[in-house]
């Protein structure tokens, strides 16, 4: 085996532009710690989101040798066609390896104040899963094409990626009828489940979630796809006759699958929305008080909201008979007041005890133009005092995301269709 | 003398086109053999097929006894090959390209050097060795891609066009460089041109492709003795007739 490629082409890596890419992606992360309030929040961002903007890059990394004609050269010094390929993934595994290694330091830090070493620890695992899937993907999609429609394999992978982000939470959409083979496959439920963090919403679905998924099954699971696509993109280019000019799929063929990416998409990415930024904590008043109120709020369609709220009870408060809980939200005129309490609960969490109480209410003018921010007011009342607590809900109008984000997308995939197809050199030179 | 490269019965099709049927050849060690033909004729893709990147659709050529489709590393270790057009990554200098192809060539270190500094002096590129490739003329770029070509100590030079776009001087140091590697090290080179010229200082035999087959095949003194002229005859055998 000859990986002497692998030393010279990060070399020839580091010198180009894509290490500007490479540092804004890694400077992403102390951003984000500075403005996420919540560890778990920051370990999904850094190490589950933000490496899927690597696709891209990845994704033209075989198709630009093939392009420029450099693959030729290579091709006449003694590497196999599996060893190049494996040379690309080690490469691309060590760049990862250098985003992880850029970002510990932030991470570190970060963990120390709000987390804890072992999410950490599991992150980083899983972001290194996470990395190898995609780059599977990368030149499964790169040996595909060739680098005459680099932008539109650029644009796909992108697309892909778009798509891969709004699937982690498509079960959502499904709501009873999920699909949890696939669910695993998403690097975001992957981490997510690694780290436990769905544990405490009690919501039907979370506990569907965390019963059939765990975090070994997860990170099986992305290897065991992470082979399936490498020994596919390994079949294709060790079967393709003319290495240099085959297209397996060709420009015009790659703008149907833009297109079609482009017209999915929006029907995930609102979902995907309220599944990556729809939880909120607010912790009111608990120093005060010695109350706290974590909101778990879902939106699903058809104007159902479910939502979580757990409340931790004080050491000073001995049981339930000292609390009570009276939820009102006369201010949200698009709102009926009728929630529904399922079950209370009362678990001992490291000495605290909490409840939770998942309620759900109905929106009425689902199909309405409200869009924004509202509040809801939840007064908690123990016998000795009373605690005013508010949360506020967002809540936003599907129908007009579903344009919004539509015409995003294509204006995203219009620079493919706008790709030189005349500059596509003859497949057989 | 042992015929290095054997190419029996090449056939390689590309949709419903024939773009090579029917080719037969050999090349011994240190022979130049050369190749000739219309733009399009098929020499590109011929140089391709013996450089291992592309598979024939029938038939079959062996490099030292080693099949291009089956044995296609074994193969890679033997050859060298410049093609007509090329990309160099423009960070590099040619001292690390050489280096660098040296390197996946698995030479030892100490080898690649000495042989990295023999290439430099021969090709009178060291005033250019330490310079961006990016900064440098079409013209040194091509003699840095023969130099690589070379680093490896091939037993089979492939070349597409090697002199294209170069001076009469160039051209005529490289040929004679061309001409000492085959003698000494008993290199055997393919080489396709347009120049007539080259053909004819340099090459032993020839094969002339017309419509994707053979048009001739054989010394270049035999064309010039049965044909008389010897352009005007390979421009009559191009054209088919």
């Amino acid at each position: 085996m000859n990986l002497a490629i692998v030393p010279i082409n990060i070399k020839l890596l580091l010198r180009s532009r894509w290490w500007y890419l490479f540092i804004i992606f890694s400077a992403s992360a102390p951003l984000v710690a500075s403005l996420s309030n919540d560890f778990y929040t920051y370990l999904m961002y850094v190490y589950s989101v933000a490496p899927l903007f690597f696709l891209p890059l990845i994704s033209t990394t075989i198709a630009m040798d093939r392009h420029r004609g450099t693959i030729r050269n290579f091709f006449t010094t003694p590497i196999s066609r599996i060893d190049y390929l494996l040379s690309k993934f080690l490469q691309w595994f060590i760049v990862g390896l250098f985003y992880v290694l850029i970002t510990l330091p932030v991470s570190l830090c970060y963990c120390f104040i709000s987390g804890t070493l072992s999410a950490l620890l599991i992150s980083i695992l899983f972001s290194f899963l996470i990395f190898a899937f995609l780059i599977s993907i990368g030149l499964f999609l790169s040996v595909l094409i060739r680098g005459a429609a680099l932008v539109q394999i650029a644009v796909s992978s992108f697309l892909c990626l778009l798509f891969y982000l709004a699937y982690a939470s498509y079960p959502h959409a499904l709501y009873y009828s999920t699909n949890l083979t696939l669910l695993r496959a998403s690097p975001l439920i992957a981490l997510g489940d690694a780290l436990n963090i769905w544990s405490y919403s009690s919501t039907p679905l979370m506990v569907n979630r965390i019963e059939c998924a765990s975090s070994i099954n997860s990170a099986i699971f992305l290897l065991l796809l992470t082979l399936c696509l490498f020994l596919s993109t390994c079949a294709i280019f060790c079967g393709i006759q003319n290495i240099i000019g085959h297209n397996i799929i060709k420009g015009k063929e790659i703008y149907v699958f833009a297109v079609a990416a482009a017209l999915l998409l929006p029907f995930f990415i609102p979902v995907s929305d309220y599944f990556i930024s729809s939880r909120e904590f607010i912790r009111a008043s608990s120093s005060d008080f010695g109350l706290v109120v974590d909101p778990e709020i879902l939106i699903y369609d058809g104007g159902m909201i479910e939502a979580t709220i757990r409340i931790f009870i004080p050491y000073g408060l001995t049981g339930l008979r000292d609390v009570a809980l009276t939820l009102y939200s006369q201010d949200l005129i698009f709102m009926r007041s009728d929630f529904e309490f399922d079950y209370l609960n009362i678990v001992s969490d490291g000495g605290r005890a909490f409840f939770d109480i998942p309620v759900r209410m109905r929106l009425e003018n689902i199909r309405g133009l409200f869009y924004g921010n509202y509040e809801i007011d939840i007064t908690l009342v123990s016998r000795s005092r009373s605690d005013f607590l508010t949360t506020t809900v967002r809540i936003r109008n599907r129908d007009a995301e579903l344009v919004v984000a539509l015409a995003f997308m294509l204006s995203i995939a219009l620079p493919s269709l706008a790709a030189p197809i005349s500059k596509r050199r003859l497949s057989y030179e | 003398m042992n015929s290095y490269i054997e190419v029996r019965d090449l056939q390689y099709s590309f949709k419903d086109a024939d773009i090579l049927k029917g080719i037969d050849f050999n090349v011994a060690e240190g022979e130049i053999f050369g190749c000739l033909g219309r733009n399009g004729s098929g020499k590109s893709t011929l140089i391709n097929i013996m450089s291992t990147l592309i598979q024939p659709t029938e038939g079959y050529i062996k490099i030292g006894g080693y099949d291009v489709v089956k044995n296609a590393v074994e193969v890679r270790k033997r050859i060298g090959a410049v093609f007509e057009t090329f990309y160099t990554p423009p960070e590099l200098t040619p001292f690390d390209y050489l280096y660098y192809y040296g390197e996946l060539s698995a030479i030892e270190k100490p080898v690649i050097l000495e042989r990295e500094e023999a290439l430099i002096k021969t090709f009178n590129l060291e005033r250019y060795e330490h310079r961006k490739l990016s900064s440098l003329s079409e013209e040194i770029v091509r003699k840095v891609e023969i130099c690589r070509a070379l680093i490896s100590y091939p037993r089979v030079l492939l070349l597409d066009e090697p002199t294209r776009g170069l001076d009469i001087v160039e051209k005529k140091g490289i040929w004679a460089f061309l001409k000492g590697v085959s003698i000494e090290e008993g290199v055997a080179i393919f080489l396709t041109s347009h120049d007539l010229q080259e053909i004819s200082e340099l090459c032993d035999r020839l094969l002339v492709l017309s419509e994707g087959g053979i048009g001739y095949y054989g010394t270049v003194e035999d064309l010039a003795i049965e044909k008389g002229d010897l352009e005007k005859s390979l421009t009559a055998i191009m054209m088919g007739q």
